[in-house]
């Protein structure tokens, strides 16, 4: 059962990166990369790690691949034509992904990751929110506080847009 | 107006309108009576659905009615003036005419034109009612019947003429052989003259009758 | 899964009477009869309208992006039916046991905003975009006091998990959480209008209003991906008023302490609950009418959103004081 999910998701997620790296059209892309996105969730539920897989469909999926797709069809001219991508600046952008790739593998590679499974966690949402005020509280606030910033100059972005 | 104010307002306002739609629905329980336009109540059934199942029920028709038009086609003189009359253009005769008197209406109007055709487009009718007005012998009148639809557009044209294909024709050479027989006779005249002399005939007036009012 | 079943056969019936009730309802307040000839009362009406969409032809325009044009309505219906996965039917099924339960159902649920941006994206119609691009606005902007308000319920309980949720709530009316909580009265209407925002209903059908856009993103679909599209909205409705009487009104919980608890009953009271604000639902759709773009998003940030910031620190400061 768990061995048929797994090869589910792994098709889902190649399924999803493969479109996004062979199609032109940008749309298909965004929707493909939200494919690939609920496919990892998957992978965060098989590894017992509920929260994040819910986060990721509600922040990700539900939300930056929306506004993602949202922002496209916004931006392009709608004359009928297909929103297509070409592809510029082939080598500096092989070398540049080549780097990053490797660059992550290697912190993967370093990092002291758990490998062993861990049993399903019920008290994994209190958990974090104590980690979250206690632990980690100047990081929360920060966030908290960056959100805030980003809010009120939304707000006065469209204020001004209104105004004119 | 103050964001409170609004608040209130959004809230006052939604509560009544939802009240009033409430109201409205458990109305809905009380039926329309099938009542007449005539009942003296007519116009105070604000309350209840008000619509009726229409083929199986029906709000009765009152006999003055403004519906389909009837020519009662043995009282037309075949005067033309309810085609002439016709904003729409919707009355279509063909006349022909007979050499005598050949019959007499109800009101005792001489009969002297036949009706070959008689035909009411009721798909162009405005119902305005002018042609059963004008009609000097009351032959053409509204009635209650409302329900003529059809499935064919061209079904709406009434026809009321009676006479058969044969019986027109035969007319239609009656009335030129008696013109022939006539140029015969007088042959100095001129045919033109001779058919608006006929027309002229103070015979063909129609009486006028007044119309009653009629009273409950 | 046998809830998640449970719930695939009721919504499916569910739907054929909803759209039947919906249309009596709108007649009866516009004293008017509705349906009344296939069958008794019309009560086929909709199995004879199925039974006609079911026959029509699938038509699809030749400038469609064919392949989003054909997931879309699935994506919305497969979005919102996953929702359904944590829901309790009574206290023996309770539905999937994901501790994230409630958090779950609003994350997965906020995905049917993909399929019908797909739809409208896809369909290659202006109205159509408009419809999806309108939906989207309002479905994000409107999540924001949905979630707030169903985390003012999730302080009070202090839990995610639904069917923990109902549990706690057993022990008759008094112990609702709408009623033991007072506090929770005004975060159960925000929940209520962003639930009606959310399932595009009137008076926020924006998205699909039919004297503008003729369908919205709906627009170039018939047939049977149309009744899916049909289906996941009468879905959603469904869901979020079985969401509410689940968070405000004590789920599957009967109204008087030890009488009428049994599974059959559970399930009768759950459901009943939910009919009643599906009922409410209809009844505000043909009372009131269509927002314009500006005041439903003003209503979402001006007025929802900061009172529902409000109540949830009320709710805090009620757990923290009253409750301990
Ligand atoms: S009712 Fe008016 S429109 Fe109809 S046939 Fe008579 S004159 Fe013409
Ligand atoms: S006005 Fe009356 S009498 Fe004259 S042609 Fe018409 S229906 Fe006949």
């Amino acid at each position: 059962m768990i061995i048929t999910v797994q090869i589910f998701l792994l098709m889902m997620v190649l399924a999803g990166v493969g479109i996004i790296l062979f199609t032109r059209n940008i749309v298909h892309a965004a929707y493909a990369l939200c494919l690939t996105l609920l496919g990892i969730a998957g992978v965060y539920v098989l590894v017992m790690s509920e929260l994040l897989a819910v986060v990721q469909i509600m922040l990700y999926a539900g939300g930056v691949v929306i506004l993602l797709a949202f922002g496209v069809m916004m931006t392009n001219r709608l004359r009928g034509e297909k929103v297509l991508s070409g592809s510029n600046n082939k080598w500096i952008g092989r070398i540049i992904s080549v780097g990053v790739f490797a660059g992550l593998c290697y912190l993967i590679s370093i990092s002291p990751f758990q490998t062993t499974s861990v049993e399903k966690n019920e008290d994994q949402i209190a958990q974090i929110g104590v980690s979250f005020l206690t632990d980690h509280i100047v990081a929360f606030e920060l966030i908290a506080f960056v959100l805030l910033v980003a809010l009120v100059g939304a707000a006065y972005l469209a204020k001004n847009a209104a105004d004119e | 107006m103050s964001y409170l104010g609004n608040i209130s307002q959004g809230i006052q306002t939604t509560w009544k309108g939802m009240m009033l739609s409430i109201q409205y629905f458990f109305q809905a329980r009380k039926g329309r009576k099938k009542e007449s336009v005539t009942e003296d109540n007519y116009f105070e059934k604000a309350n209840g659905t008000f619509t009726v199942q229409y083929p199986h029920e029906q709000i009765p028709v009152p006999d003055h009615g403004r519906y389909q038009l009837h020519n009662e086609i043995d009282d037309c003189i075949v005067c033309d003036k309810c085609a002439k009359v016709c904003p729409v253009d919707c009355i279509d005769i063909e006349p022909v005419r007979s050499p005598e008197v050949f019959g007499q209406t109800s009101d005792g109007t001489p009969l002297r034109i036949h009706a070959a055709k008689f035909d009411i487009d009721m798909a162009k009718c405005c119902f305005c009612g002018l042609c059963t007005v004008v009609c000097p012998t009351e032959c053409l009148t509204m009635t209650k019947e409302f329900d003529f639809s059809t499935n064919d557009i061209l079904d709406h044209n009434f026809s009321f003429s009676k006479m058969t294909d044969q019986e027109i024709a035969e007319k239609k050479q009656e009335f030129e052989d008696y013109q022939a027989d006539k140029l015969k006779a007088k042959p100095e005249l001129p045919a033109i003259k001779k058919e608006s002399d006929v027309m002229k005939k103070p015979a063909a007036k129609p009486v006028f009758k007044p119309r009653i009012p009629k009273k409950k | 899964m046998i809830s998640f079943a449970f719930y695939l056969a009721f919504l499916l019936i569910f739907v054929v009477f909803a759209v039947y009730a919906e249309r009596k309802t709108a007649a009866f307040i516009q004293n008017r009869l509705g349906p009344m000839e296939v069958g008794p009362k019309g009560i086929l009406q909709t199995v004879a309208d199925l039974l006609k969409m079911l026959q029509k032809e699938d038509i699809r325009a030749s400038a469609v992006d064919i392949i989003p044009y054909l997931l879309a309505p699935f994506i919305v219906f497969a979005a919102v039916f996953t929702g359904f996965a944590v829901l309790p039917v009574n206290a023996d099924l309770s539905g999937s046991t994901i501790t994230s339960g409630v958090f779950f159902l609003l994350a997965i649920v906020s995905l049917d905003v993909l399929g019908i941006l797909m739809a409208g994206w896809a369909s290659n119609n202006k109205y159509s975009l408009y419809g999806a691009m309108r939906s989207v606005a309002q479905i994000i902007s409107y999540e924001v006091p949905l979630g707030l308000s169903v985390l003012c319920v999730i302080i009070i309980s202090g839990t995610l998990d639904l069917h923990q949720m109902s549990v706690l709530q057993s022990g008759g009316i008094l112990s609702w959480y709408i009623i033991s909580h007072p506090v929770l009265i005004i975060p159960f209407f925000i929940f209520f209008i962003s639930g009606l925002a959310e399932s595009n209903r009137t008076p926020f059908d924006l998205p699909e209003s039919e004297s503008e856009l003729i369908g919205g993103y709906h627009t170039e679909y018939s047939g049977f991906r149309w009744g899916i599209f049909m289906l996941s909205e009468y879905g959603m409705m469904l869901l979020l008023s079985i969401l509410a009487s689940i968070l405000f009104f004590g789920g599957w919980n009967s109204p008087m302490e030890k009488i009428a608890n049994g599974p059959i009953w559970s399930t009768f009271w759950l459901l009943s609950k939910s009919l009643l604000l599906i009922f409410v639902q209809m009844w505000v759709r043909w009372t009131l009418p269509r927002l314009r773009v500006d005041q439903l998003m003003s209503l979402s940030w001006k007025y929802l959103t900061p009172i529902s910031i409000v109540m949830l620190f009320v709710c805090a400061l009620w757990k923290l004081w009253l409750i301990g």
